[in-house]
């Protein structure tokens, strides 16, 4: 076994450049060795980088004329290209369907918008996403929960550039890099090349540059070859925030594919034969990248249980019957207690049916007559009504409260088993991959969350836009009664929904973490190539 | 010694056909000596593997996954059951129970086990399926016993045959079984069937085990036809699982480094396993115009506020029906076409993705257990049917929604059978190719 | 100059690989060690190498240690192994072009790597041939010129002859008569006592790690050495 060494000979002179720091000649002998040992040092460094350079050559040059690179080349460029165009046709046909929607509900609402019905009309469809030539998004719950969605998607997921990189580059990755090491002892040019004097150190990393620049190829290509695809493409109008996140996903990406290649290299510096690490290197990829991902979101659900939503939605349901229950039992009351208090005043207004103030029914006109006649009367009914609206207002936060609870309840629970899952799968960098490329696009769950707010946003404008729309409505009709469904509502001069996405900070905020898990992991194997190519034996 | 291409080529056996009679003619051997050698070959093949490290690995890897997997997905069945016996209690809405099979093939079972109830404007609305909240399910595939067959275990049958035949050219064993009077055909038939069996036979024991977990819990119920359909999956799991052997054989033959071998096996199962189903899908999308699930959405939500206000404004009840009845049939005519389509997008799909095995087998599997589209469509059918089709009863008079699954003769009439046969075809070419490009492999 | 001295190597199984073997190799001396597979030949030249380290004793190459200060001492040795491979895609001007300058020769032109492929035997054709499709006599005859143009004071030789037929060994022995009159010191590992009777100026002869026997020329100029190795062989198992 060999150990690792430092070199030595600028560090031993340390003690001694102390030791004389008390005579001056000592000094300037100390000053003169010192300037000798630097300029040792780094012509030592100039011919190991020059080395370096050589080895970094021949293992870029060594790769190129492989079968590998060949078929790695052939395969990134097909799936690539294929992939790019056939979802810039996808997205296409997303876009004009998104049109079509947008201009069905601007139809609907200039036709249909009466009081009663606009809550079902507003406008807040989710554009595709601008990086869907790329990277299929998740598919919102609306498309999900449907009676009338389309299945197939589960059984075949669909391809696109996140699967380029998590499963073609990563196993070319490990293709490049599984015998870059064992191959080379097998053949018996590792000996010779350790024959010369060249540190181990110089010779791992000039693989490791080597070898990456030449995995890298294939992938720049085909990426290029896309970005064209993109650029001809007529319809997609990507502004500079979209090269950036390009820029930065391509980086991502980048850190991805090293990191596999580090894994194959490490596997590579721990075996002896070529064959063992091979198969060592698509054991450790089936379970990075093909099981522990999938597994963990079932894990979790075992281990953070969250109650069923349909039982939680028939108890919100029970618990509203509930509250209904005892709304109309509290109206009871008060209608008995404004009995007794008021008298024949109030058999007055029982007879209209209350006139819509305590029920939904009666005769409202009248009692409106009747109250501009009668003073005493009026003072009854606003009484009344405030009174019937206290109910109504405890009831419904009784209502809401608990219901919120429950539904609260179960809100909480899913994020934490989501929260569970994620960092479970954080464990494969597969999964963190994916969570930086999403969150980087836009494509991902927090882009959705962050549709839901920002549409939630919109609707809170646009309903203020609307209450004001039906007050004017309503004071213009002040005298008629109002038609079933209500007055009809102009709102040409609606907010438009232009949907914007997150900025590029905020996104780049949320991925980092996961980034930095990434990086570690390339850390992490470079150093344990490092650990076993020290001590490699290469017999 | 020198590399002449040339030379090789000059040397190696005469033609397929002169070869192949002189397979057949050479000594006329007896049927028994020839079984022997069979015997000895296929014997020394199990031999080999078993103590190699390639065997090792792949069995502990694969056995664990399995295990792991029917585990997993069975602690997930139970949570379905759980979430079953809850919504079928309430009454009104249609809901199945969950399927035991769908531990070993999840397919589209979420789908299938979801409630369905008559909502706003006379549309049916499907509840949230559980896993929805844990948007997690959302971004990885489900680890079933089907997803691992046909990706994890169709890699690792590539890995083992991969240098079956390149390897010993390499290590020069194949150049010294030849040198005596074992003819080609008794050696490549007698490695195909030493080396399957050993690769196959720990992962059936696997398997088995994790059946017989299963079925041993007392929350499992399988009936007759159940075990019929396991039993059914299981033997094409073992055909395509032989599809993909037979191919890393072929590849094996027709390189003469393992190491060009590895990368063009690898290099065909990404192409088989998921270029051809997936972009086979998004290609069938091109050429059937579909609308999205929010436009239907979004057109069937107008059609039913349009016939609201309108019905509204109508004084009196007959009037009002004929309103209401005219919406419905809209809508439904909106549907009816939006379902057409899809199936026209499936058919299309099944027929472009049929060309790698991989699809045909997932097709086969979903259907066999009864969660895939063959099942999806019939219980969208069975469900409509019940919500609209039984006369004007609503509500609590209506009798509980029952639904039998598909039978295993009807998954396989439909569609289950040729998907079966492309299989065996898959299986009858690749060992075919093998078999004749052996015969004139050059073994120097 | 290469100089062994005390070197002993016992591996963790108990394996004794070298026994305190102690010998030096002057400039301008060829020195063959021959012995059986196993008696510690080839772990001599691991050890010079720093393959392996050595459980005793020290090897060093014109003063420096080869366990201590490895990189220094590779500065200069060259190393021709028993079956030279090198890299099968490249022709054999990149794989000289490569080891050259790992040997710490940079800047050199394609005519002084064509030179030293000529100089060593090589024909026109085999210069930028792919090594894929070089005889074993070839790709011995490039492993030397790799050695050669390194232009070290010290190489070393495992087993260089082994499978070379009588033209190429007597070609590759003339390669090493003119390594000789240039002053390099030469280790050379072989079984092959024909050879080693043509070219050695000192022979060793090994017995399970041990040195039983060093014979100058002189010794076996005249008489048979292969009568003598088998000898001391059996001198060396019947000793205590």
């Amino acid at each position: 076994m060999l150990k690792p060494r430092i070199s030595s000979g600028f560090l031993k002179k340390i003690p001694t450049a102390f030791g004389a720091i008390t005579s001056r000649e000592a000094r300037n002998r100390a000053r003169r060795s010192w300037k000798a040992s630097a300029v040792r040092e780094l012509l030592h460094i100039r011919h190991n980088l020059r080395l370096l350079r050589a080895i970094i050559a021949r293992e870029f040059l060594h790769n190129l004329l492989n079968l590998r690179f060949m078929i790695g080349l052939v395969l990134c460029l097909v799936v690539t290209v294929a992939c790019i165009i056939i979802l810039s046709h996808d997205y296409r046909q997303e876009l004009a369907d998104y049109s079509l929607r947008v201009n069905l509900q601007e139809e609907f609402l200039g036709k249909y918008a009466l009081e009663g019905w606009v809550g079902q009309l507003m406008p807040g469809q989710k554009p595709p996403e601008r990086f869907r030539p790329l990277i299929i998004g998740i598919p919102t719950s609306e498309s999900q929960d449907s009676f009338y969605d389309d299945p197939l998607p589960i059984l075949f997921p669909r391809l696109d550039f996140l699967f380029i990189v998590t499963i073609v580059m990563s196993l070319l990755a490990l293709l490049f890099s599984y015998d870059a090491v064992t191959g080379e002892r097998e053949r018996g040019t590792l000996r010779q090349m350790i024959s010369n004097s060249v540190s181990r150190t110089t010779i791992l990393l000039g693989k490791f540059l080597g070898g990456t620049a030449s995995l890298l190829i294939p992938f720049l290509l085909a990426l290029l070859a896309g970005v064209l695809c993109i650029n001809l493409n007529p319809h997609l109008q990507w502004d500079g925030s979209a090269w950036a996140e390009l820029g930065l996903l391509l980086t991502a990406s980048l850190t991805f594919i090293t990191l596999f290649y580090l894994l194959g290299l490490m596997v590579s510096t721990w075996s002896r034969y070529s064959a063992v690490s091979m198969l060592n290197c698509l054991l450790l990829w089936v379970l990075l990248v093909l099981v522990i991902p999938n597994v963990c979101p079932y894990v979790s659900a075992q281990l953070r249980r969250i109650p069923s939503i349909q039982a939680t939605a028939r108890r919100a349901e029970e618990v509203s019957r509930a509250c209904r229950e005892t709304w109309n039992q509290r109206r009871k009351e008060l209608v008995e207690q404004f009995r007794s208090k008021y008298g024949g005043l109030f058999s007055k207004l029982e007879a209209l049916d209350f006139g819509m103030i305590v029920y939904e029914r009666g005769d409202a006109k009248k009692v409106q007559e009747l109250a501009a006649a009668d003073p005493q009367f009026k003072a009854m009914v606003d009484d009344l009504r405030v009174e019937v609206n206290r109910v109504a207002r405890e009831w419904r936060q009784a209502e809401g409260k608990a219901t919120g609870e429950l539904w609260g309840d179960l809100y909480t629970k899913a994020a934490a088993q989501t929260r569970l899952a994620k960092n479970l799968a954080g464990i494969s960098p597969l999964a963190d991959y994916v969570y930086v490329a999403r969150d980087l696009t836009g494509t991902g769950l927090r882009s959705l969350k962050y549709f839901e707010e920002f549409k939630g946003e919109y609707r809170r404008r646009f309903g203020e836009y609307r209450a004001k729309v039906t007050a004017a409505v309503v004071a213009a009709h002040k005298n008629e009664p109002s038609p079933p469904g209500g007055w009809f509502l102009d709102l040409r001069d609606h907010p438009r929904f232009v949907f914007q996405e997150e900025s590029l900070k905020g996104k780049l905020g949320a991925a980092l973490p996961y980034w930095g898990i990434l990086i570690l992991f390339n850390v992490v194997f470079f150093l344990g190539a490092f650990a076993g190519f020290v001590r490699y034996d290469v017999r | 010694m020198t590399w002449d291409k040339k030379a090789r080529k000059t040397m190696s056996q005469p033609g397929v056909g002169n070869a192949l009679a002189n397979s057949l003619s050479r000594d006329r051997p007896s049927t028994a000596r020839v079984l022997g050698t069979l015997d000895l070959i296929v014997e020394k093949e199990i031999r080999h593997n078993l103590v190699s490290y390639k065997f090792s690995i792949i069995t502990v890897l694969t056995t664990i996954l399995i295990l792991a997997s029917i585990f997993v997905m069975y602690r997930d069945y139970g949570l379905a059951r759980e979430n079953y016996e809850i919504l079928a209690s309430g009454g009104g809405a249609a809901v199945i129970p969950p399927t035991p099979l769908s531990i070993f093939a999840k397919g589209l079972e979420e789908n299938l086990c979801r409630a369905h109830e008559v909502g706003f404007g006379q549309r049916i609305s499907a509840s949230s399926k559980q896993q929805s909240v844990n948007d997690l399910f959302k971004l990885f595939t489900v680890p079933d016993l089907l997803y691992i067959i046909k990706v994890i275990l169709s890699l690792c049958a590539m890995l083992f045959a991969f240098d079956m035949i390149s390897g010993e050219k390499e290590a020069g064993t194949l150049r010294q079984s030849l040198s005596g009077s074992l003819g080609r055909p008794i050696l490549i038939t007698g490695k195909w069937i030493g080396g399957f069996t050993s690769f196959i036979l720990p992962l059936f024991l696997a398997a088995l085990l994790g059946t017989a977990f299963v079925a041993l819990q007392p929350r499992v119920a399988m009936g007759p036809q159940d075990w019929a359909r396991l039993g059914l999956f299981l033997w094409s799991s073992v055909i395509y699982l032989a599809v993909f052997f037979s191919l890393g054989l072929l590849i094996s033959c027709l390189t003469h480094e393992s190491a060009s071998s590895l990368v063009v096996s690898l290099f065909a199962w990404a192409i088989l396993v998921f270029l051809i189903p997936n972009l086979g899908n998004i290609l069938a999308r091109q050429f059937v115009e579909i609308p999205t699930v929010q436009q239907l959405e979004l057109r069937r939500r107008q059609i039913a506020i349009r016939a609201w206000q309108e019905v509204n404004l109508l004084p009196d009840w007959p009037e009002r029906k004929t309103r209401l009845e005219r919406a419905r049939e809209e809508g439904d005519q909106v549907t009816e076409d939006y379902r057409n389509r899809f199936d026209r997008l499936v058919t299309l799909s099944q027929g472009i993705t049929r060309v790698s095995p991989t699809a045909a087998f997932t097709f086969l599997a979903t259907d066999l257990m009864g969660t895939g589209m063959l099942e999806e469509g019939r219980l969208k059918n069975a469900v409509v049917k019940y919500m609209f089709g039984a006369g004007d009863k609503e509500g609590r008079d209506r009798p509980k929604f029952s639904y039998q699954r598909a039978s295993c003769r009807e998954a396989l009439g439909r569609g289950g059978l040729n998907n079966l046969l492309i299989l065996v075809l898959f299986d009858l070419l690749f060992f075919t190719g093998t078999y004749v490009v052996f015969l004139r492999y050059d073994v120097r | 100059m290469i100089e062994i001295k005390e070197l002993t190597k016992r591996y963790e199984d108990g394996v004794l690989a070298l026994d305190h073997v102690t010998y030096t190799i002057p400039p301008g001396e060829i020195f063959c060690l021959l012995g059986a597979n196993g008696a510690g030949k080839t772990t001599t030249v691991n050890i010079l190498l720093d393959f392996i380290r050595p459980t005793e004793g020290r090897a060093s190459i014109n003063g420096q240690d080869c366990n201590k200060f490895p990189l220094e001492a590779k500065k200069y040795v060259s190393y021709v192994s028993e079956n030279v491979q090198l890299y099968g895609m490249f022709t054999a001007r990149q794989n000289l072009r490569f080891f050259a300058e790992l040997g710490g020769k940079k800047g050199l032109e394609n005519k002084d790597l064509d030179n030293a492929m000529r100089l060593v035997g090589l024909p026109e054709k085999a210069l930028t041939m792919r090594l894929k499709n070089f005889s074993k006599g070839m790709r011995q005859k490039l492993g030397i010129a790799i050695a050669l143009i390194k232009d070290p004071p010290a190489i070393l030789m495992d087993e260089p002859t082994s499978g070379l037929d009588p033209k190429s060994a007597n070609e590759f022995l003339e390669q090493l008569r003119k390594l000789r009159e240039r002053g390099k010191a030469i280790l050379m590992t072989t079984h092959d006592i024909f050879r080693a009777k043509q070219i050695a100026d000192r022979v060793g002869i090994m017995k399970q790690g041990r040195l039983v026997a060093v014979r100058e020329r002189a010794d076996f100029r005249h008489a048979d050495l292969e009568e003598i190795y088998l000898t001391e062989m059996e001198a060396a198992e019947n000793a205590p």
